[in-house]
């Protein structure tokens, strides 16, 4: 068994990442190239991969009933965008107003 | 570029993959044939076996050519009681020595007698560790299974490194491999 190199899914699980992995094809039939998508449910220790981070993972003893891999390094980190720090004062210096509904 | 030949090979070791060398024994190179049965199945590295399968000892056969050898088999889960909180690593389930060449292990002297795996949460790792003895050896039985050492053990006894080792996965009864809720 070797390394895997694939995407996180899914890391809303505690200690668990779900990685899928895209493999294209050519139909032999329709002469197309089609995507299948493996996932793999991957042990990640220190709960640090984020959805979109591109990872590596190595074949690992049976952790539950369906982990068999391990996180072993994230190779490439997802860009996160975070929004800008909303500023309490207003543009001439003063606090908003709170507006009740 | 790819890796060597040796990388690959260590890389795709079952006991390796298992975590059994390093969270056991530290690596070594199996030199001796070590056989394992169960009711009739022998296990090989990472097979799944149910606790209802492994109540009574198993037979292990013991290879070599000549019956003045003598040998020392361990039976401990690194698991225990749970994988992700293993705070009794290692489990002691079987402690056998003196065992002669080309027998098995009812011809060895019991110094801690079988207890059945029977682990309540996880997937838990029994691992056979097999040493070759220097010569006739005394061994006393350790004061509790929990905490046992099996490479502790093998300095204290001037066993050296393991010469066999054979490991199989055991989870409860009813269990799938999930978690467990209490």
């Amino acid at each position: 068994m070797k390394s895997l190199v694939g995407m996180v899914a899914s890391n809303k699980m505690h200690k668990s990442v779900v990685v899928t992995l895209d493999h294209y094809f050519l139909h032999p039939v329709y002469n197309r190239f089609l995507k299948k998508t493996k996932r793999y449910m991957a042990h990640d220790e220190d709960n640090s991969c984020n959805i979109g981070d591109q990872v590596r993972l190595d074949p690992s003893r049976p952790l539950s009933k369906k982990k068999r891999w391990v996180v072993s390094e994230i190779l490439k980190r997802a860009k996160i965008y975070t929004p800008p720090p909303q500023d309490p004062l207003s543009a001439d210096g003063t606090t908003a107003p709170s507006v009740k509904s | 570029m790819g890796k060597s030949g040796t990388a690959m090979a260590r890389e795709r070791d079952p006991l390796v993959v298992g975590g059994v060398i390093g969270d056991v024994v530290d690596q070594f190179t199996a030199s001796f044939p070590l056989r394992v049965i169960y009711n009739g199945r022998e296990i090989s590295n990472g097979c799944e076996h149910r606790t209802s399968a492994v109540v009574s000892p198993p037979r292990v056969i013991v290879g070599g050519d000549e019956m003045r050898t003598l040998f020392t088999l361990v039976m401990v889960d690194p698991d225990s009681p749970s994988p992700s909180n293993p705070t009794s690593r290692e489990y002691l389930h079987w402690l056998v020595v003196n065992i002669p060449g080309t027998t098995d292990a009812s011809y060895g002297q019991e110094v801690m007698e079988y207890d059945n795996p029977h682990p309540t949460a996880g997937i838990h790792r029994i691992v056979f560790v097999l040493f070759k003895q220097p010569c006739r050896q005394t061994v006393y039985p350790p004061g509790w299974r929990q905490q046992f050492n099996t490479r502790d053990f093998a300095e204290y006894n001037s066993l050296g490194l393991p010469i066999a080792v054979v490991y199989f996965n055991c989870q409860r009864e009813s269990g799938s491999g999930g978690r467990r809720f209490l």
